[in-house]
């Protein structure tokens, strides 16, 4: 996989993410506001987002082990990582998604 | 200590290495459940083995329920933002403009046709002939 050896991203890394919500409920939506902002900022045009609704498909929740709503599993650039939570608090979520050093 | 014993205890030491590097994994994962929850950034949980939707426990139950009524009735249904965005759309709504629902989050209302107003609604009403009326019968 082309990643650096620190782990964190380069450049040219595709990225495929999965966010997991429940309908449409408020902290669903804006999980979904925030990761389209931050793509579009951070790597827009390489990037993928599947949406999965556990309303409608609760056995999808045992793939990548969702015990909270929203969760987002970043898929690629490996190594796979988990971000819980609305992605509302920007510096934590570039922070998960390796985007970003822990200060 | 020989070679054989310098082997194995290498061999030790790396199982302990990755033992403490999938703990530590776990317990960023908690800390991060932890920290997600106590910031009120999450909504519903995933409670017990996942088959139905049943499973998914919203954090408020109630309006949890009239909300899912409120998705899946026939007739379409949008909340719209005081600067005329779309900030909540019903299935019903989304197949009508033919779009995923959250496709439409933060759309401005105006793309989409607007239902007749008042006046245009009784003009056509007035097209149409009036049905007489069914007599009503009492019961004397």
């Amino acid at each position: 996989m082309n990643t650096r050896k620190n782990g964190s991203p380069n450049d040219s890394d595709k990225w495929e993410l999965r966010l997991y919500t429940a309908g449409q409920t408020p902290k669903s939506l804006a999980a979904i506001k925030n990761l389209k902002r931050v793509c579009e900022e951070h790597f827009a045009g390489r990037y993928e987002i599947e949406i999965i609704d556990l309303l409608k498909n609760p056995r999808l929740a045992k793939d990548d082990q969702i015990v909270a709503i929203p969760t987002l599993v970043r898929k690629l650039p490996d190594p796979v990582r988990k971000i819980i939570g609305d992605l509302s608090d920007t510096e934590r979520a570039l922070v998960g998604l390796q985007l970003r050093q822990q200060s | 200590m020989n070679m054989d014993q310098r082997i194995e205890s290498r061999i030790e030491s790396m199982g302990l290495e990755l033992q403490i590097e999938s703990l530590r994994a776990q317990l960023h994962e908690a800390e991060e459940l932890r920290h997600a929850i106590s910031h009120g950034q999450v909504d519903a949980f995933i409670v017990g083995p996942t088959e139905d939707s049943k499973r998914v426990l919203m954090l408020s139950g109630a309006y949890a329920r009239y909300r899912q009524l409120v998705e899946e009735m026939q007739q379409g249904a949008v909340t719209v933002s005081r600067s005329g965005e779309i900030m909540f759309a019903n299935q019903a709504f989304a197949a009508m403009v033919g779009l995923a629902p959250i496709d439409i989050f933060r759309v401005p209302l105006a793309r989409y046709p607007r239902p007749p107003t008042p006046a245009r609604r009784r003009s056509c009403c007035s097209r149409i002939p009036a049905r007489p009326r069914s007599r009503r019968r009492c019961a004397g």
